[in-house]
């Protein structure tokens, strides 16, 4: 039953987040659509013309480092790679896989380790050696900067929402198993060129699950939090930017 | 020949007018077009008034909150220097350990090492690197500064007090001359006497404030006639 439960939350706040921005994404080509009908005129038109579309009609492909940084034992490193494809310049579908081959110990388990290792071998720590994404990417903010007087560069602020989860491993089916959620996130991409841009991003997965076990004991399992902090190179394909009216 | 040669010195003299307008023509072809021209607010010689909010991120065992901010004065444009203060203790009911921090030791018996800072005093020294301007919904330009943050200073735990220091990073943006709202992630580090060890303590928080800019207002060098 409490199984059941879980699920239909998952499912519920996935389908909340997804067209939450799905609802955002659709406003927001509604109003790019009409703005290219506006007027010419320097009162009426758009705020920016001749704007460079780094992101339209582009896929985008992205490796990513990140962590995992709230879990109450450990620190999971994840090798990450994101797939994009831009609708608009706003607007994104894409899919996130992590894999994580290496997991730092917190000080309470390093703690543990040194001073008992009878406990220690007691009790059960999960792993989380894989998470992953489906989700609708929608960037509200573009624009440009000065870097120390020097430099222009053009960057962009995005959020992203969608459905997701995480496969745990450990020694004691309790813990076990995959659990999915929901996913929100927000990035920023710095184009160091037309092509490429420096992306930096933090992801919320929520999701149901336990972190830890002492000998057979059931694991708490509850919706936590993970947040995981992650910074990578974009490729865009095709290189090439148009640019709007 | 008067004419032939009136017709040169006219050309001489106009010249230089139809070269400046390619020039500037082919300036916006080649997208050359400096990033905010003029900037929408100055900060040399005024003070700045930061209040803040923040919420600790960083520590799974314990959840607390600050009320504090900033009076800086600024240098120059890019540089200010100023006094920072952030208030974390609001008793039991509004901050303290989690629900991590009981899973912990039900499960393993022992009580994980944390951290309580009741307050934060130090001197900031501050330096704008970036400055730019965004489109916001393809509605609205918005000014914006990311800004850096190093400093030194004190914390107090309940107990002792011990040095410490800060590191931040935030970005700020404008509502007008003299009105602007800020994003930071603000590291405190202090060095802490724990049971069985001295430790460097980070103290990591997201915080949401206000930039009042004092005097309000402010002459450009080149100031520029009214309605252009």
């Amino acid at each position: 039953m409490m199984k059941r439960n879980s699920i239909l939350r998952t499912l519920a706040l996935a389908l909340v987040m997804t067209l939450g921005v799905g609802a955002f994404s659709v406003a927001s080509v509604a109003v790019s659509s009409e703005a290219a009908a506006q007027s010419r005129s320097l009162t009426t038109g758009p705020v920016v013309r001749r704007q460079l579309l780094y992101r339209s009609s582009k896929l985008e492909l992205s490796p990513m480092i990140s962590a995992m940084f709230n879990n109450s034992y450990q620190v999971p490193v994840y090798a990450g790679l994101t797939f994009r494809y831009h609708l608009t310049n706003a607007v994104a579908l894409g899919v996130d896989l992590n894999a994580s081959p290496v997991a730092w110990n917190r000080r309470v388990l390093r703690d543990l380790k040194r001073e008992d290792q009878e406990l220690f071998r007691e009790v059960d720590v999960a792993n989380s050696p894989l998470l992953f994404n489906f989700h609708i990417s929608y960037a509200p903010i573009t624009g440009k900067f000065n870097l120390l007087g020097n430099n222009i560069a053009h960057f962009d602020f995005h959020i992203v929402a969608g459905a997701g989860g995480a496969l745990q491993s450990a020694d004691s089916s309790s813990l076990s198993g995959m659990h999915f959620g929901g996913v929100i996130g927000a990035g920023v991409r710095v184009f160091v060129s037309d092509g490429v841009a420096i992306t930096t991003r933090v992801t919320d997965y929520i999701y149901p699950n336990g972190e830890a076990v002492r000998g057979v004991g059931a694991a708490d399992e509850r919706w936590r939090q993970h947040y995981v902090v992650g910074m990578g190179v974009s490729f865009f394909f095709p290189k090439s930017v148009y640019v709007s009216r | 020949m008067r004419i032939a040669l009136r017709a040169a010195l006219m050309l001489v003299i106009a010249a230089p007018a139809f070269l400046s307008t390619t020039a500037s023509a082919q300036e916006i072809e080649d997208g050359t077009i400096t990033v905010v021209q003029p900037k929408p607010l100055l900060r040399r010689h005024r003070v700045e008034l930061a209040p803040r909010f923040s919420v600790q991120l960083n520590d799974p065992y314990i959840q607390q909150f600050a009320v504090g901010g900033n009076l800086n004065y600024n240098v120059s444009e890019r540089l200010s220097i100023g006094a920072a203060f952030d208030w974390f203790d609001f008793g039991p009911s509004f901050g303290g350990t989690t629900g991590a921090f009981d899973e912990v030791i039900e499960t393993t018996s022992r009580v994980p090492e944390y951290v309580q800072l009741d307050w934060y005093a130090g001197l900031d020294f501050n330096f704008i690197p970036v400055y730019g301007k965004f489109d916001l919904f393809r509605r609205s330009i918005v000014y914006w500064d990311l800004y850096l943050t190093i400093g030194g200073g004190v914390a107090h735990n309940g107990t002792d007090i011990s040095p410490g220091g800060t590191l931040a990073i935030g970005v700020h943006t404008y509502f007008n001359r003299w009105l602007g709202v800020y994003f930071e992630y603000r590291d405190r580090l202090s060095i802490q006497e724990l049971d069985t060890r001295t430790v460097l303590w980070n103290m990591g928080t997201a915080g949401v404030g206000f930039s009042i800019f004092l005097p309000a207002g402010f002459n450009y060098t080149y100031q520029q006639e009214e309605g252009r």
